[in-house]
């Protein structure tokens, strides 16, 4: 007696919900700490069935009380999957954030005979602390993962941003270094050059002589002076020097004259050469490079326009921008290997104009696609092309602040996206014009 | 005369659980068998009026075993012990035509009361 | 350990095994209404390392739950990724499961199985041994498994279902001291 005393006792203080149940579902027992966090005051009322007390989780509980009485083996619910599956209240009505309790609960066969499950227990823990600083925990480490995500996203435009930065660095220091060596060759050059139109103008000059003195000994008629006169001629291959010298002069001042070429490309991609800044129409300068590379495109390819009406005018430096176009609509042609079309787009928005090179020749490959704006690349055989033109072309849109891009399907052909974007004088004037 | 009887499982200790859950009256001669073919030897020589029989067993399981029986010696009483206890297993040993289907561990009384329903004591 | 064990010790316990399975099958055949097929249970005794192996498995869950009482040990529950939904399914859960579900789900097969595993066994043996809640367990996290023995006896069980693609191992592992009183418990099974 004392005992069973001691024992409701102790289970009417138990930090534990009790509740007893039998096979249809009926409350045989709870314990105080199971009625009280319900609200109920026990001596109210007779014991109810579970599953009419708690409608909401009765198809849980039921499927839970079933399996123990089948299987005769503990079943186990877990704050984390079902936090809240009696209504009780929060163990920290004060203080806390949660005004339900974070229950685990344990269902157990009680009673058993036979086999034969007769009742059984449920045991409710309330765990509130715990799935609390649980729930703060995963929320931190949300965040951070979070933070952590966003910092990788800073990193890699980090990254790529130094790769720009590497990429016009590298340009940079290209320019300067083709600066040098521009101004280096172009003396040579120059005297080489002249000294060379001399040596061609004193060629003819002395070839003259050797025909007229040819003429004189032809009158002068005397068999042996004549026999050693063409033994002399065939012993120095005069016949062949004499065509052969003027063509190697031709040559040479040929070759010349693109190096010349080079190096005043080259000039102008260091920015050796100034041009102006002023207000001028995109298309009129569009028009004018077509007229220049005519003769170029026009066996080649068919030209679509489609231009927007009523295009503003462009702070620019519309010769160096005609450069531009020049190069694109060369490429675009010399991409096509029989006969094609090219495409010229030019649209406006209100802070932008772009203009569109497509062509529908044979593309470019993947491999290429990253180098094609480095100087001195170049896909054309040995002497068609110097390399340095899309280069210049990126070098005279950065001075813009326009954008260069290209698409492009090996087969099907090119696209090459240029976007000016419509900006203020002041804005454009930190790219001071220098001349070297 | 003692009734002949065979007590075919691979365990050693099911075969001792048997022998010891055997009423003490019962006035038996036993046989032991580690397999399925062990367990049809015994049937052929005579040696199994009741046999009782493990499913899971190598050489030749209960299954293959009822099956024989079933088709040769259907006078053989056959008692399934059998720690498989799913109805399934239930199912295919009662078309098989075994008298019983006893769940392992085996308890006494249940051996006791199924000797007494064949009419064996 | 496995010399420790005679052949006749084995056998018992072999059978006392296939016993307990063979109740915990049942009792996952009656939840699932489906046919659970059965391994032979395996018995070795394992050490670290080769524990520490059997968690590599990157294609299963994991969930493990302790006993106490006259023996004392852990069970794990290894159960396979592919099959979840179906036997999900099976089991009254609405399916696609969703993270919470499908670990509802495992918590609930492991407990199953482990409960109807140990309990069939140590009912034979007249011990006793009470099981808490299984959690999952994710061995990966787990830096360095720090363990305090050297070597331990790990019975093993492999359960089918056969209508999906599921399947699971339940494997007990007793701690030194409990295999003794295993031993001592076998022998008064085998007077």
């Amino acid at each position: 007696m004392q005992n069973t005393s001691l024992l409701s006792k102790l289970v009417s203080r138990l930090p534990l919900g009790i509740c007893i149940v039998d096979q249809s579902y009926k409350i045989l027992f709870w314990n105080d700490f199971f009625t009280d966090r319900l609200g109920i005051l026990q001596q109210d009322m007779s014991l109810p069935n579970l599953l009419e007390l708690f409608p909401h989780e009765a198809r849980f509980l039921k499927k839970k009380i079933n399996s123990v009485f089948v299987l005769n083996n503990a079943s186990f619910s877990y704050w984390e999957h079902r936090p809240h599956v009696f209504q009780f209240r929060s163990s920290r009505p004060i203080t806390g954030e949660e005004t339900l309790m974070f229950q685990n609960i344990e269902f157990f066969p009680l009673d058993v005979e036979a086999q034969q499950v007769n009742t059984v227990c449920m045991v409710v823990q309330d765990v509130t602390e715990l799935a609390s600083y649980y729930q703060a925990q995963k929320k931190l480490s949300g965040q951070l993962e979070q933070e952590h995500a966003e910092l990788m996203k800073l990193n890699s435009k980090l990254e790529a941003a130094q790769n720009q930065l590497l990429q016009s660095e590298k340009m940079a220091a290209i320019g300067q270094l083709a600066a040098g060596v521009a101004h280096e060759i172009n003396n040579p050059v120059g005297f080489v050059s002249s000294n060379l139109q001399s040596l061609q103008d004193y060629n003819t000059k002395l070839f003259k002589l050797v025909q007229f003195y040819q003429k004189l000994f032809a009158k002068i008629n005397h068999p042996t002076y004549q026999t050693l006169e063409q033994d002399m001629l065939k012993r120095q291959q005069f016949a062949f020097i004499s065509t052969d010298l003027p063509e190697l002069l031709h040559e040479s001042i040929e070759g010349l004259e693109r190096v010349a070429a080079i190096v005043k490309n080259l000039k102008a991609f260091s920015h050796v050469d100034s041009s102006e800044w002023q207000y001028a129409n995109i298309i009129d300068g569009l028009e004018n490079t077509l007229k220049i590379a005519a003769n170029q495109i026009k066996y080649k390819a068919e030209i679509h326009r489609n231009y927007q009406p009523n295009l503003p005018e462009l702070y620019c430096q519309p010769m160096q921008l005609n450069q531009v176009f020049l190069n694109l609509l060369v490429n675009a042609a010399q991409a096509i290997e029989d006969k094609g079309d090219i495409y010229i787009d030019v649209a406006a928005t209100e802070s932008a104009i772009t203009i569109a090179i497509k062509d529908t020749g044979v593309g470019i490959e993947k491999k290429h696609l990253q180098k094609i704006f480095e100087p001195f690349f170049t896909t054309k055989p040995v002497g068609t092309g110097t390399g340095l033109g899309l280069s210049l072309s990126y070098s005279i849109l950065q001075k813009h602040k326009a954008s260069l891009s290209v698409k492009s399907e090996p087969g099907k052909g090119s696209c090459f996206t240029i976007t000016l974007p419509i900006l203020a004088t002041e804005q454009l004037s930190e790219s001071p014009v220098s001349k070297n | 005369m003692p009734i002949p009887v065979t007590i075919a499982d691979d365990s050693l200790m099911s075969r001792k659980a048997v022998k010891r859950a055997l009423p003490p009256e019962w006035d038996v001669d036993i046989t032991e068998a580690c397999n399925g073919k062990e367990a049809l030897l015994a049937v052929e020589s005579g040696k199994a009026e009741v046999l009782f029989l493990d499913l899971t067993m190598p050489e030749l399981d209960g299954f293959g075993v009822l099956k024989y029986l079933h088709e040769h010696h259907a006078k053989t009483i056959v008692i399934v012990i059998s720690a498989d206890i799913q109805p399934e297993a239930k199912r295919l040993v009662d078309s098989l035509g075994a008298f019983r289907f006893l769940h392992k561990p085996l308890q006494a009384e249940q051996l006791r009361e199924t000797l007494f329903e064949v009419g064996l004591i | 350990m496995n010399t420790l064990l005679s052949e006749d010790q084995r056998d018992a316990l072999q059978e006392l095994m296939n016993i307990s399975m063979g109740q915990a099958a049942n009792a996952l055949a009656r939840l699932v209404g489906a046919k659970v097929t059965l391994s032979i249970p395996r018995i070795v005794s394992v050490t670290p390392l080769q524990f520490a192996e059997m968690l590599n498995d990157t294609d299963v869950w994991y969930t493990r739950q302790s006993f106490l009482g006259h023996i004392r040990g852990e069970v794990l529950t290894v159960l396979s990724k592919t099959g979840c939904d179906s036997i999900g399914e099976l089991m009254d859960y609405e399916v696609p499961l969703d993270h919470d579900a499908l670990s509802e789900l495992l918590l609930e097969l492991a407990n199953i199985l482990a409960g109807a595993c140990l309990s069939g066994f140590t009912e034979q043996l007249a011990l006793n041994a009470k099981l808490s809640m299984p959690t999952l367990f994710f061995p990966e996290n787990q830096q360095t498994v720090h363990v305090h023995w050297a070597s331990t006896l790990m019975m093993e069980v492999e359960f089918k279902v056969e209508a999906s693609q599921f399947d699971s191992r339940v494997v007990i592992c007793l701690e030194d001291i409990a295999v003794d009183t295993l031993l001592q418990a076998l022998n008064r099974l085998l007077e």
